[in-house]
């Protein structure tokens, strides 16, 4: 390895993997760049998305802990409060007085939003800690109630993901990164499989995940701008 | 025009600016959405859905990544997302297709036919389909598709060491699986031994 832009072929073997993989695998032999680029003028007319299906909720269980009460609330909380953002938004774009609602553009969300994301996202924390304790022992974790918080808790970031709707990219990121380790962490609980627990703390890892999360749910509070300014 | 300026374009809601924006880097969005992907009408899927969130967001640009980098990102967020929904609505689709499933066996052409030779293609694609996925997604996109390990780490958000030890560890792994079918120039060029009934080892 020489720098860090490219690491070159180690040997012949390397070149030839990669040469005939560039060739056989998967490899497109052209790119319908006209039909794709109508289908995008007519998905961005229509507001419509292509790639994902609607994320589905998945149905809670009969017997309802306390903990699964709150995500329950957690998940109104922010239809709710992208329902009145949206409204807001609508009526008037400007900052409604006193409390920093999210603009066209501004890219924060709005405050019923915003105090759903940062339980939300204290509550993955916790879990993700639990988890990964559980994911250095021998056995799977058995905890039935901790896989079915982690199922919920995944429902609730697709929503925050939707409900988010790319206005805060930072956000974005760690959403899709929590995605991720939740569904590892069910994966791991179905399976027990030693390699998917060893791929739950690589996410983990690698993308300092709970440090994030950390930071993420206690952030400064909004600023207002209705306060006057001093020159 | 320089991607500054594009971007300035493209906000201002010229429409020729963004087809300009689109025609840069729609090949090789398209064809990153299609090695991960595997199927055709899927890459058009998240190609398109990649460049509707690009114009969608792109007001929120802030620079802090390049142009290229931060759309290729979507690419494969579009990519990896989509493929992890269908899963989950079409229980038939086939599981060597979808990235993020780690249940692929760790040397995929014991899972062959032992009773005919199969197409280097197979072996190849089964031998990919084995990595686990971050290996996989950084030969992809190092090997195959020319990314340097910066433009690695930045879309998939670890550090460009990160990056070069995943393509390692790829590079390894299908030495492992691949060696005995390569043909002799390339393993007598590469030095390789191959046991009797074994995978390749270096000699």
């Amino acid at each position: 390895m020489d720098d860090n832009n490219r690491t070159p072929p180690g040997d012949a073997f390397d070149t030839w993997v990669a040469d005939t993989a560039r060739a056989e695998y998967r490899a497109s032999d052209r790119v319908p760049r006209e039909k794709m680029w109508a289908g995008i003028r007519a998905a961005r007319q229509d507001g419509v998305a292509i790639a994902e299906p609607p994320a589905r909720v998945l149905p809670l269980s009969p017997r309802r802990p306390a903990w699964a009460m709150r995500v329950t609330a957690l998940a109104a909380a922010v239809l709710l409060g992208v329902g009145l953002t949206r409204v807001f938004d609508a009526v008037r774009p400007s900052a409604v007085p006193g409390v920093a609602v999210r603009g066209a553009n501004d890219g924060a969300p709005g405050p019923l939003v915003h105090a759903a994301i940062l339980e939300h996202l204290g509550q993955s924390e916790v879990l993700l800690t639990a988890a990964r304790a559980a994911s250095r022992g021998d056995a799977p974790p058995t905890d039935q109630e901790l896989a079915d918080w982690a199922r919920d808790l995944l429902s609730t970031t697709r929503l925050l993901r939707d409900a988010n709707d790319s206005r805060d990219a930072r956000l974005d990121v760690l959403l899709d990164d929590l995605e991720l380790a939740l569904a590892q962490l069910m994966q791991y609980h179905r399976s027990g499989r030693a390699r998917d627990a060893a791929a739950l703390r690589e996410t983990l890892t690698d993308r300092d995940l709970l440090t994030r999360l950390h930071g993420a749910s206690a952030p400064p509070m909004p600023v207002r701008d209705d306060l006057p300014r001093t020159e | 025009m320089d991607d500054s300026a594009l971007i300035a374009a493209v906000r201002a809601g010229d429409a020729q600016a963004e087809r300009l924006f689109y025609d840069r880097h729609v090949e090789r969005v398209y064809r990153l959405a299609f090695r991960i992907a595997g199927r055709p009408d899927l890459a058009e899927d998240f190609t398109q859905e990649t460049f509707i969130r690009a114009f969608e967001r792109l007001p929120s640009f802030r620079g802090d990544a390049a142009l290229s980098t931060w759309l290729h990102r979507i690419a494969l967020s579009v990519s990896y997302n989509g493929l992890r929904a269908r899963r989950r609505v079409d229980a038939a689709e086939s599981l060597e297709e979808l990235v993020m499933d780690d249940e692929t066996p760790a040397l995929a052409t014991a899972a062959l036919p032992a009773h005919a030779e199969p197409d280097l293609k197979d072996r190849l694609r089964a031998a990919i389909d084995a990595l686990p996925a971050g290996c996989k997604a950084v030969f992809l996109m190092h090997d195959v598709e020319g990314f340097t390990h910066e433009e690695i780490g930045s879309t998939l958000g670890v550090a460009a060491g990160t990056s070069k030890a995943q393509l390692f560890r790829a590079r390894e792994k299908l030495r492992a699986m691949l060696a005995p079918f390569a043909p002799d120039a390339v393993r007598r060029a590469a030095r390789l031994t191959v046991a009797e009934g074994s995978g390749g080892a270096l000699a």
